[in-house]
């Protein structure tokens, strides 16, 4: 099934029903979405042909006007690629050279960031709401598969960002699997938390629907404001938040939680980076009538495995809360790594990406079933659940934020003076930073590289530190000696 | 506390929090630090929490905004307004 005919069955039975509504008052109904929806299929096709693959691209902070115009995206038959307006123009521009959106929908206040940071012709232009333009760019897109719906663009380990591409069907396998396993009533209220590029957002956009609910968009100043948003999800009632456990703990420790009462909180799901059993105590007392999911998998193969969690369950897990299970058709394959202890995971199924924009993915055949290398390390309980341990290789989670160091690694070494750099996380009391070790004839200080790196990279990629060294350590192997670094450091 | 006090108070967590202990030369008290994402919203709540403790105040969550708590000056006089210092 296609996600545009489970889009508009939806709506069509949301009918006067609330769909949307924002923290400024603003609402629509089920009905108005449809109008809107339809309005701005014409629009898009007006200007786009419809006999080939279009790639728009999102350049929007999360507002009342955006989800019409996604879902009118997919309803053309288009995929998108979302943006980020806080991204650099060196960024902005390596995603839309990659992937050559052949058009864009842009919010207003952020059509000259987008428009400078890439360098291609705009050929003509159109109002689309109050607030959005639709941009027709004069470039080919990608060829990408006809039933491609979006391509999500991630930290890459050869120092370029990836371009992940999902399909009608894995999309639909992951919003078939939430509809079977996540148990919030109809109507519920769901909240926008997550950025359109990262993937939990594929959840709160589409999901929503399949309960008839009512999505809640929050303005970009109220994200960044963890009290603010406490006091968001306890005043408008919302009863499911799917967020990193970076975004939880903000709540708990500068929430002021014990102001509200969470009540109406039905269902807490948690990704995106590993999960501790003190994060869920110390958010028990206060979402205290919340069922608590820890759901697991990259980008790449969305969510693959899940744990619904039970508290009874700590002495089991002691080290960490399991990332569970396989969700529904998927397959899992443990291959042997360097501890046998700790097998690497693969995942097959219906909600694996197609590949990327670019470059191989570390697909893998085995029993004629496509499988994805996912690189993390897992152990398996008796009962079959999964534990996460580690990482194969360097990439390291940030506040949920996939990190790849080499990326960082890349733009320090362009530096004037700079002979090489290492990018490596360290653990201080309890939190992770990311530490850059820099050999260089010049001396930078933690200012330039900070505001350095903000000029190249993602907001979440930039160190927490900077060491300059004389000479980087090397292992046995002649590679450089990581752990020595950050013992070095720690001391 | 007085208000001096509490600027160095304040230049001290954000030297500490974002700079990894050292002040960088090229930084001071009216260098902005949210807007540009030096500081993230993370360290700027765990800010917050910690002088909303030692100055026994609570600011409403609206309160927690780049419009307030922009550079060293702006969170050290919006803090000493809140808590009604002296010079």
């Amino acid at each position: 099934m296609r996600l545009d005919e489970i889009i508009n069955a939806c709506i069509k039975q949301g009918d006067a029903q609330q769909a949307l509504k924002d923290t400024s008052g603003n609402s629509r109904s089920y009905l108005q979405l449809q109008d809107e929806i339809a309005a701005h299929v014409l629009q898009i096709s007006s200007r786009l042909q419809s006999d080939k693959k279009n790639v728009l691209a999102i350049v929007s902070e999360r507002n009342i006007f955006l989800p019409a115009l996604l879902y009118a995206v997919v309803n053309s038959g288009a995929a998108y690629v979302p943006i980020d307006h806080r991204f650099p123009a060196e960024r902005i521009s390596t995603i839309v050279n990659e992937a050559r959106p052949n058009a864009a929908i842009v919010q207003n206040k952020y059509r000259e960031i987008f428009e400078s940071a890439c360098d291609c012709e705009i050929a003509s232009s159109l109002a689309l709401s109050e607030e959005h333009t639709l941009l027709v760019l004069a470039q080919e897109p990608v060829g990408i598969p006809a039933d491609a719906v979006y391509i999500l663009y991630t930290s890459g380990s050869t120092g370029v960002p990836k371009g992940a591409i999902h399909t009608h069907s894995s999309v639909v396998s992951f919003l078939q699997w939430c509809s079977d396993a996540i148990d919030c009533s109809d109507a519920s209220t769901f909240i926008s938390i997550s950025p359109l590029q990262f993937d939990l957002s594929v959840f709160d956009l589409f999901f929503p629907l399949f309960r008839t609910g009512t999505l809640l968009l929050v303005k970009e100043a109220e994200l960044a404001n963890h009290r603010m948003l406490a006091q968001i999800i306890a005043g408008q009632g919302v009863n499911c938040v799917y967020a990193t456990p970076s975004f939880f703990r903000l709540l708990c420790t500068g929430g002021k939680l014990q102001q509200y009462s969470f009540d109406h909180v039905s269902h807490l799901l948690l990704a995106g980076e590993a999960l501790q059993w003190q994060l869920l105590h110390d958010m028990k007392p206060y979402f205290t009538k919340a069922q608590c999911y820890n759901l697991y998998g990259p980008t790449e193969t969305n969510v693959c495995c899940y744990y619904k969690v039970n508290e009874a369950d700590e002495r089991l897990y002691p080290v960490a809360v399991p990332i569970g299970k396989p969700c529904g058709e998927t397959k899992i394959h443990l291959e042997a790594s360097d501890d046998p202890s700790m097998p690497e995971l693969w995942v097959a199924g219906g909600t694996l990406m197609h590949g990327y924009v670019a470059g191989p993915a570390s697909f893998r055949m085995l029993d004629d079933v496509r499988y994805y290398n996912t690189g993390d390390l897992v152990q398996q309980e008796a009962d079959g659940n999964l534990v996460f341990c580690g990482r194969r290789d360097r990439m390291i989670k940030k506040n949920g934020f996939r990190v790849e160091p080499a990326e960082v690694e890349k733009y320090i070494r362009q530096l004037e003076g700079v002979h090489n750099a290492v990018a490596a996380p360290v653990v201080v009391k309890n939190s992770m930073k990311l530490v850059i070790f820099i050999q260089s004839d010049k001396v930078y200080n933690l200012l330039e590289i900070k505001q350095y790196c903000l000029s190249k990279l993602p907001y979440y990629m930039v160190p927490d530190d900077v060491i300059m060294v004389q000479d980087l350590p090397l292992n046995l192997n002649n590679k450089t000696d990581i752990g020595q670094l950050v013992d070095n450091y720690v001391k | 506390m007085n208000k001096q006090e509490l600027k160095n108070a304040v230049r001290n967590y954000v030297t500490a929090e974002v700079f990894s202990g050292t002040m960088p030369e090229g930084f001071n008290d009216d260098t902005k630090i949210i807007s540009t994402r030096l500081m993230d919203s993370i360290v700027t709540l765990n800010m917050v929490n910690h002088f909303e403790e030692r100055l026994g105040i609570q600011l409403q969550a609206h309160d927690v905004s780049v419009d307030n708590l922009d550079s060293v000056n702006m969170i050290s006089s919006f803090l000493s307004t809140k808590a009604g210092l002296s010079e």
